[in-house]
C-alpha cells in the first residue's frame, strides 16, 4: 500500500520525480496526520472538511503541504489500513539490507553523508544510531520520517550528533556517500572520514554510485583498507572498509557473473604502489567488460595530497632546526678561526 | 692516496628490470635517483619506489657509510645515514664506494672532499664531458692529510649540508604554499 501512495505523490506532480525532497515531505505529512488520527486527536471527518491542511502546523511544526497534491484524497485513501504494516512494508521493500554486508550483531551507526540516494536503511530491530550532520533537507525529512516510524513501532533507534557519538560502542558504520563528483572538497573529505572511522576501528560500509566513483581520488589510504566491493543494481555500489592483516579483496557481483577474478587482480596487485590509484572511467562501464572498469592512473601533483597545514607546520619545525644547526655553525666557524 | 687504494669495493649500481602490471614475481622496492641527492645528504622522502621483477643480490643494498656517486651531469655524492630498516637499491646510474680505510680518512671529509672539489678537478684535468666511470672514479686522487685535520672541520661540513638542506626543502613547502594559495584564488580543483 505505502508503495502505491508513493506513486501516486509523484504522480501528483506535472514533472515525474523520483523520489526526491517533495514526495518525502508529502509523505511524511500524510503518515503524520494518519498517525494523529489513528491516536484520536485528530479526526479524519474535521480533516476531510478542512479548507486549507496548513492549520494543521499547530500540530506538528514539521507538517508541510505542498499545494499541487491533494492531500485530503491521500489520506482518505489509507484510512483504513494499519500504519505499523505500512511502514513494515516500506521497510523491507525499500530500505532492506542487502547480503553480504553486515558482520556485526552490536548496535550500528548509520550515516547520511549524502541526499542523493532513494532509499536508506532503516532499521526494523531498533539497533541502529543516525548520525545526524549538517542541515541537508533530505536528510532531514528522512529522519523526520524514520523518528515517525520509531514511534509508530516503538523501537529505540537514536539520532545523535558526530561529536556525541562513542565509538568504541560500536562496531559498525553505514556510510551513505558520494566519492567524487560533487566537488573535491567533499570528496576529500569523505575519504578523511572514511579512513578516520577505520583508524577508530570501525567497519564502514559505503553506499554509493559507480558513475559516482569514477573521480576516484586520494584513494590510496583508503584504498589500503578496502575489503569488498559489492555491485548492485542500478549503478549502486557497496564497498566496505576495514582494517585487515592481508590484501584480500572480496568482489561480489549481484548483476552478472563476469571476470571478477581479473579485477580482484588489478586491485590486489596495484594497491601497494605509492601514489598509483583506482580509477574507474564511465566509458570501461559501457564498454563492460567486467561491468566495472578499472584503469591505473599516477597523481601528476602529489602534493596536493599533503594539507597546507602539514606544510606549514613542516616549515616551523626546520626553522627551529635551523636556529640550532646555526649556532653550532657559528661556534664551529670561531673556533676555526682561531686556531 | 688514489679512490681505489682507500675503498675496499668501488663498483656499478643494480641493473632493475621493471615490472609489467600482471608480473607474478614482482615486488616493490626504493631506489636513488638523482634528486634524492641534496648537499651530500641523501634524503629519504626524495627515494623512489619502483616494482621490479628480477633478483637482486645482496650487494646492491645500500648500508651505513656507503658513499655513492651519480655518474651523468651534474655528478653528485651522497652518504646514507638513515635510522630506520628501509632497504634502498642503488640503481645502475650510481657508482658505490664501499668500506672506507678508516685509519687514514674520515668519511664526510672523503665524501665532502669528492663532492666540492675531488670530482671536478679530475673532470677538468682530464677534459670528461659524458658519464663518469668506476676506473676515473677510482682514479681520483685523495688529499694526503692526517685524519686529525679532517675531523677537525667535519661538524662544520656536517652542518652546513645539513642547513643547505633544509633551506631547500623550505623553499619547496613555500613554492607549495603559494601554488596552493593560487589555486584557492582561482577556484582551480584540477588534479
Amino acid at each position: 500500500m505505502i508503495n502505491k501512495l508513493i506513486s501516486e505523490i509523484v504522480n501528483s506532480y506535472e514533472h515525474r520525480l523520483l523520489i526526491d525532497i517533495p514526495v518525502f515531505n508529502a509523505l511524511y505529512s500524510i503518515l503524520c496526520v494518519k498517525y494523529l488520527c489513528d491516536s484520536k486527536i485528530l479526526n479524519y471527518d474535521d480533516i476531510m472538511q478542512m479548507d486549507d491542511l496548513c492549520s494543521l502546523e499547530v500540530y506538528d511544526e514539521n507538517l508541510k503541504f505542498n499545494e499541487k497534491i491533494n492531500y485530503k484524497k491521500l489520506i482518505h485513501g489509507i484510512q483504513y489500513e494499519d500504519l505499523k504494516e505500512m511502514i513494515i512494508e516500506y521497510a523491507n521493500k525499500n530500505l532492506e539490507e542487502y547480503d553480504h554486508v553486515s558482520v556485526s550483531n552490536k548496535r550500528k551507526i548509520v550515516y547520511i553523508r549524502s541526499g542523493h540516494f532513494d532509499e536508506y536503511y532503516y532499521d526494523l530491530k531498533g539497533n541502529t544510531t543516525y548520525l545526524i550532520k549538517g542541515e541537508h533537507l533530505a536528510i532531514t525529512r528522512f529522519f523526520l520520517l524514520f523518528k515517525l516510524f520509531d514511534k509508530v513501532l516503538d523501537l529505540a533507534n537514536d539520532y545523535k550528533k558526530l561529536e556525541e557519538i562513542d565509538f568504541s560502542q560500536y562496531e559498525e558504520i553505514h556510510y551513505y556517500g558520494m566519492l567524487g563528483r560533487i566537488g573535491i572538497r567533499l570528496s576529500e573529505k569523505a575519504y578523511e572520514e572514511i579512513n578516520n572511522f577505520v583508524k577508530n576501528g570501525l567497519r564502514v560500509v559505503l553506499y554509493t554510485f559507480y558513475v559516482r566513483i569514477n573521480n576516484y581520488k586520494n584513494g590510496r589510504v583508503t584504498l589500503d583498507n578496502l575489503s569488498k566491493i559489492i555491485f548492485l543494481p542500478k549503478n549502486k555500489a557497496i564497498m566496505i572498509f576495514e582494517k585487515k592483516e592481508n590484501d584480500e579483496i572480496s568482489l561480489i557481483n549481484q548483476i552478472e557473473d563476469n571476470n571478477l577474478e581479473k579485477l580482484k587482480k588489478i586491485i590486489v596487485l596495484n594497491r601497494k604502489i605509492k601514489d598509483v590509484l583506482i580509477k574507474i572511467k564511465k566509458q570501461d562501464i559501457v564498454n563492460n567488460n567486467y561491468r566495472l572498469g578499472f584503469r591505473l592512473y599516477q597523481l601528476e601533483h602529489i602534493e596536493r595530497n599533503k594539507t597546507i597545514n602539514e606544510i606549514v607546520d613542516n616549515n616551523t619545525m626546520l626553522i627551529e632546526r635551523l636556529e640550532m644547526i646555526n649556532e653550532v655553525v657559528e661556534k664551529e666557524i670561531n673556533f676555526l678561526i682561531n686556531k | 692516496m688514489k679512490v681505489r687504494e682507500v675503498f675496499k669495493e668501488v663498483f656499478m649500481g643494480c641493473n632493475m628490470t621493471n615490472a609489467v602490471a600482471n608480473d607474478e614475481k614482482v615486488k616493490d622496492i626504493y631506489t636513488l635517483q638523482k634528486d634524492s641527492i641534496e648537499y651530500t645528504n641523501i634524503i629519504e622522502n626524495k627515494l623512489i619506489r619502483k616494482r621490479i621483477s628480477n633478483d637482486v643480490k645482496k650487494k646492491y643494498f645500500m648500508s651505513d657509510r656507503d658513499i655513492v656517486v651519480y655518474v651523468k651531469k651534474p655528478y653528485k655524492v651522497g652518504t646514507y645515514r638513515f635510522n630506520n630498516d628501509l632497504e634502498v637499491i642503488i640503481p645502475n646510474n650510481f657508482i658505490i664506494l664501499r668500506d672506507i680505510n678508516m685509519d687514514l680518512y674520515s668519511f664526510i671529509f672523503v665524501t665532502n672532499y669528492l663532492e666540492k672539489i675531488g670530482i671536478d678537478k679530475y673532470v677538468k684535468e682530464h677534459g670528461i664531458e659524458g658519464n663518469l666511470t668506476i676506473g676515473d672514479i677510482e682514479d681520483i686522487d685523495l688529499p694526503d692529510i692526517p685524519k686529525e685535520d679532517q675531523m677537525r672541520i667535519s661538524k662544520l661540513i656536517n652542518s652546513i649540508n645539513e642547513r643547505s638542506s633544509i633551506y631547500s626543502i623550505i623553499l619547496e613547502n613555500d613554492n607549495q604554499i603559494i601554488r596552493h594559495a593560487l589555486k584557492e584564488v582561482i577556484g582551480d580543483n584540477s588534479d
